[in-house]
């Protein structure tokens, strides 16, 4: 380098452009700015601080009520802050002042103002001196029916999050809760998803509290227990509990309650989230809990010695343990003659094979074994075959995925678009597939019988169908009916494999100690001959009788 | 969780291993087989469509190594009419829903699959309804070498028909059924009235009871069948010595062994009317027993049967008996069973003369006296056209009618 060679100076800002000291003076006052502003939110920060620090709080807890009301409102304001439908209402009142902390839509306000603010506001009484007692003052002189005093001030708000109102008095710590909750909810209505004919027809809404009512107001029994749990740590969804304590199977709610204090997760919307976390096969295609909407199909299983988990905010609550069998009950099967009632509990395991197998079992045999069709019907198939381009499994495969679309569509679509959607698919499409020659009658024919036939079970069970219709489906088209039936070989392990709290979900089926279940299981007698719970979920009496003072 | 692993891959393995296991699954669309209906049996040189000339038969046909060309075989074989919402009318009423190919050869599976080389599609044999062998045939060969194909052959259905005629077979399958069924389910269903009509031999004579037959080494009958110019009619038996061809039975001493064995339901019985000579009654039946018992006395074979009818009276041709006369009626009752006495022993001599136990005594002695059927076992075909069979029938009217 310095071998004769010159060197050369230049401006550092000719190389890189951005170094030129104007455009560096400018980006410098912006950090400043930022620099200042960062400081200012350090500050903030560190009075928010050191205003909840003021107050010596224990563990766990952010802060804890003092008796200088000041310091409470600005501790609630620092928590809440920016929670602007929280309202603070100061009444000053003989003696001093208290104050209202409420959620704005979540609280009765007339309500509020008639039972909590105008006694307060009207009375003659002096608020207890600091320290004397003031719960004995808050009873007497407010007319609201739920009054709570609670210690812990995360619970405290808490509450107050979900509808209640704080109340607190100059001078005093102690915090009272008072139940003014309301807000907007849908109404008992039909059931959506478990229609009956001749049963009752009123099903859960979304709100916790109405479908516990809903429950006690058919059953005067003590021993209807509703147990309430906090599930999902950030959204605290209530959670109950529903079950009978002298009938339910011993062990059962404790393993319920352990499962559902082991799920961890922020926040809980559906009771399905709790179904999913506490079922042990996640992988299973098929529902390891069964889906009441209906308090008659609840309490039904409560009585059986099953326990229910209700979810605030789902109208449907989960029963659990559940079997094959009790997934396939349904409230009509009692709400008609036994006969009748067999002959339709008959049809629908008739129809969930065919939802399963009846493609399957097509595919098998026009592909792989039409020796077995009789002949005329053979004929006529393959009449019907000669005219379509695809093979048969091609054929089924489209059909189905064609079906899967329309019923998916119709789920997604609004109302008023059902029906147009109906009529594309059902017609345009339908009819013009089978025109064009694209895929035989008899196909069309199967898959529809198939839809319909999965329409049968609930809801939950269906999907699993569809699942297994196409696994099933892939085994047939390799291997015919081998296939088929290594699939329903398959389907029958897994699902007396399958465990629901305990319970094989099929294997009650084959378990020769419980063949007397059979009698409420796959027929039904008439109730005068089976005076029995079922043995499967172990009740503590398996007399359906009074409780016999034990 | 290897464990685990492992015996997930253990089980997948062994529903593997399992695959090649399975056998017989080859996927081969419906519409992509060819439904073979029936297959004709004919001696070479005949069985040809009218007017074929001897060049079309050596088209047809393929070069031999060994045995000679001597049978003719053709196959009745189903064509499809593309169904669906698209071709409406009635186009397919006049319209032949079948047709035939021919080959010429020894081995009858070496005919079929060279037949391959005339057909579109697989040729497909479980849907078969029927056999047709021509008396030519079975004069000339057993009917074990000749059915051996459909014994051994895992398409081939037990409910096969098969059928002997005194004609050529061919013509059989170029037949035109008035229904408009195509020709090889027609020719099947017409074996299946034989429960109502005594004139119809088709009772246990299909594939399965031919080769349960051949397997216990006892003589076989099968239906005959015959055709002239449009008019299809099964009429009388064929009848075996072992698979010996040995002749024809007629329509009535079909309903003769059909007493005997007790096979049918509600045959027609006609006798002469014994209070007005000249006229003619028939009676249905409505119930029929029967008891055929071997019996050994020293050498002597013999064999008695008991038969029970019960009978409805149907048909009256001219003047009225006065049925509510009890002697009258006994008189009746007498004359049917003494037809029925007539046509049992008709049977049993045209069966004795053929020698052809139709009427199964070697298999009733062998069960019965195993002892004896030991003895004479070599010797039956000697034994059994001698046998005596002594016949009680006891006919009655139940109903006579309900305006006499």
């Amino acid at each position: 380098m310095h071998q004769g060679k010159t060197l050369n100076f230049h401006k550092l800002s000719t190389a890189i452009p951005s170094a030129a000291l104007a455009a560096t003076n400018e980006r410098l006052k912006a950090l400043r700015q930022l620099t200042s502003e960062g400081a200012k939110i350090g500050r903030d920060i560190s009075r928010l601080a050191a205003d909840l620090r003021k107050v010596a709080a224990p563990q766990q807890e952010p802060f804890i009520f003092t008796s200088d009301l000041e310091t409470n409102e600005r501790l609630l304001r620092s928590i809440l802050r920016d929670c602007e439908d929280v309202i603070y209402r100061t009444l000053a009142l003989k003696g001093g002042r208290a104050l209202l902390v409420y959620v704005h839509g979540m609280t009765d306000e007339a309500g509020l103002a008639k039972f909590v603010i105008q006694p307060l506001l009207e009375c003659s009484v002096t608020i207890p001196e600091p320290g004397a007692d003031i719960e004995s003052y808050i009873q007497q002189h407010i007319y609201a029916a739920g009054i709570q005093f609670i210690e812990q001030p995360s619970s405290i708000i808490g509450e107050m999050m979900g509808g209640r109102t704080l109340l607190l008095f100059d001078g005093h710590a102690r915090v009272a809760l008072i139940g003014t909750t309301q807000f907007a909810k849908r109404n008992v209505g039909d059931s959506k998803t478990e229609g009956v004919v001749r049963g009752p027809h009123e099903a859960f809404n979304e709100t916790l509290i109405d479908n516990i009512a809903l429950l006690r107001r058919r059953v005067r029994d003590p021993n209807l227990k509703i147990k309430i749990l906090n599930v999902g740590d950030r959204s605290g969804t209530r959670a109950a509990l529903a079950y009978v304590s002298n009938l339910v199977k011993p062990g059962l709610l404790e393993e319920v309650e352990k499962r559902i204090a082991a799920v961890s997760t922020d926040i809980v919307l559906t009771s399905f989230k709790i179904e999913e976390l506490i079922s042990k096969h996640p992988w299973s295609p098929f529902p390891q809990a069964e889906v009441a909407e209906r308090p008659d199909t609840l309490l039904n299983a409560l009585y059986g010695g099953r326990v229910g988990i209700m979810v605030d905010g789902t109208p449907l609550a989960l029963v659990v343990p559940a079997t094959f069998l009790s997934m396939m009950q349904a409230t009509d099967d009692y709400t008609t003659q036994p006969l009748g009632g067999m002959l339709i509990r008959m049809i629908r395991y008739l129809s969930s094979f065919l939802a399963v197998y009846l493609p399957a079992l097509y595919i098998s045999v026009v592909s792989f074994h039409p020796g077995m069709l009789p002949t005329t019907l053979a004929i006529s198939i393959a009449e019907l075959r000669s005219r379509t381009p695809f093979p048969s499994i091609l054929e089924a495969f489209g059909m189905i995925i064609i079906l899967e679309i329309f019923q998916e569509a119709i789920i997604r679509l609004p109302q008023r678009m059902v029906t147009a959607a109906s009529v594309v698919g059902g017609f345009v499409i339908g009819t013009t597939v089978v025109e064009a020659g694209l895929i035989n009658p008899l196909l069309v024919v199967v898959v529809a019988m198939t839809a319909i036939a999965s329409y049968t079970a609930s809801f939950d069970f269906a999907v699993g169908f569809r699942v297994v219709r196409i696994f099933t489906l892939l085994a047939a088209s390799v291997l015919g009916l081998y296939g088929t039936l290594l699939a329903l070989l398959f389907t029958t392990v897994h699902l007396c494999a399958l465990r629901s709290f305990g319970e094989s979900v099929l294997g009650g089926l084959f378990d020769i100690t419980l063949l007397e279940d059979w009698k409420d299981g796959i027929v039904r007698v008439p109730l005068k001959l089976n005076r029995t719970r079922p043995k499967v979920y172990g009740p503590q009496d398996r007399t359906r009788a009074g409780d016999d003072g034990g | 969780m290897m464990d685990r692993l492992r015996k997930l891959l253990c089980a997948f393995l062994l529903l593997v291993f399992v695959l090649p296991l399975a056998g017989c699954w080859d996927r081969r669309e419906l519409q992509e087989r060819n439904l073979v209906l029936a297959i004709a049996l004919d001696l070479a040189d005949e069985g040809l469509k009218p007017g074929q000339s001897q060049e079309t038969v050596k088209a047809e046909t393929f070069v031999q190594p060994t045995g000679s060309k001597r049978y003719r075989l053709s196959l009745q074989i189903l064509k499809y009419e593309a169904k669906g919402a698209g071709s409406k009318g009635g186009g397919g009423q006049g319209a032949r829903k079948t047709f035939v190919l021919s080959n010429t050869g020894e081995s009858l599976f070496e005919m079929v699959r060279d037949m391959l080389g005339q057909s579109s599609r697989a040729l497909y044999f479980e849907h078969m309804q029927v056999v047709i062998i021509s008396e030519a045939v079975l004069r000339q060969t057993n009917l074990a070498p000749i059915l051996d194909f459909f014994f051994r052959d895992a398409e081939m259905r037990s409910r096969i028909r098969v059928y002997a005629t005194p004609g050529q077979a061919r013509p059989l399958l170029e037949f035109k059924p008035p229904t408009g069924e195509p020709g090889g389910i027609y020719l099947n269903n017409i074996a299946r009235n034989h429960v109502k009509n005594a004139h119809i031999g088709t009772a246990r004579t299909d594939l399965g009871h031919i080769i349960q037959a051949l397997d216990n080494d006892a003589d076989v009958i099968m239906p005959r069948i015959d055709i002239q110019d449009e008019v299809v009619k099964i009429r009388g038996l064929a009848v075996f010595r072992r698979d010996r061809f040995g002749g024809y039975l007629d329509e009535y001493a079909v309903q003769g062994i059909r007493f005997v064995r007790g096979t049918e339901r509600g045959a027609i019985i006609t006798a002469p009317c014994p209070v007005h000579p000249g006229e003619i009654l028939a009676l249905e039946l409505v119930k029929h027993e029967t008891k055929l018992t071997p019996h050994v006395a020293g050498d002597d074979i013999y064999f008695t049967l008991d038969i029970n009818m019960t009978g409805n009276l149907s048909e009256v041709h001219g003047a009225q008996p006065n049925t509510y006369d009890y002697k009258n009626k006994d008189a009746l009752e007498q004359a049917f069973a003494q037809e029925v006495l007539a046509n049992v022993s008709y049977a049993v001599r045209q069966s004795q003369t053929v020698g052809c136990d139709t009427l199964y005594f070697g298999s009733k002695l062998k069960a019965h006296e195993p002892e004896t059927w030991k003895r004479v076992k070599e010797r039956w075909d000697e034994i059994y056209p001698a046998i005596s069979l002594y016949t009680s029938v006891n006919v009655r009217i139940r109903n006579i009618g309900v305006h006499r």
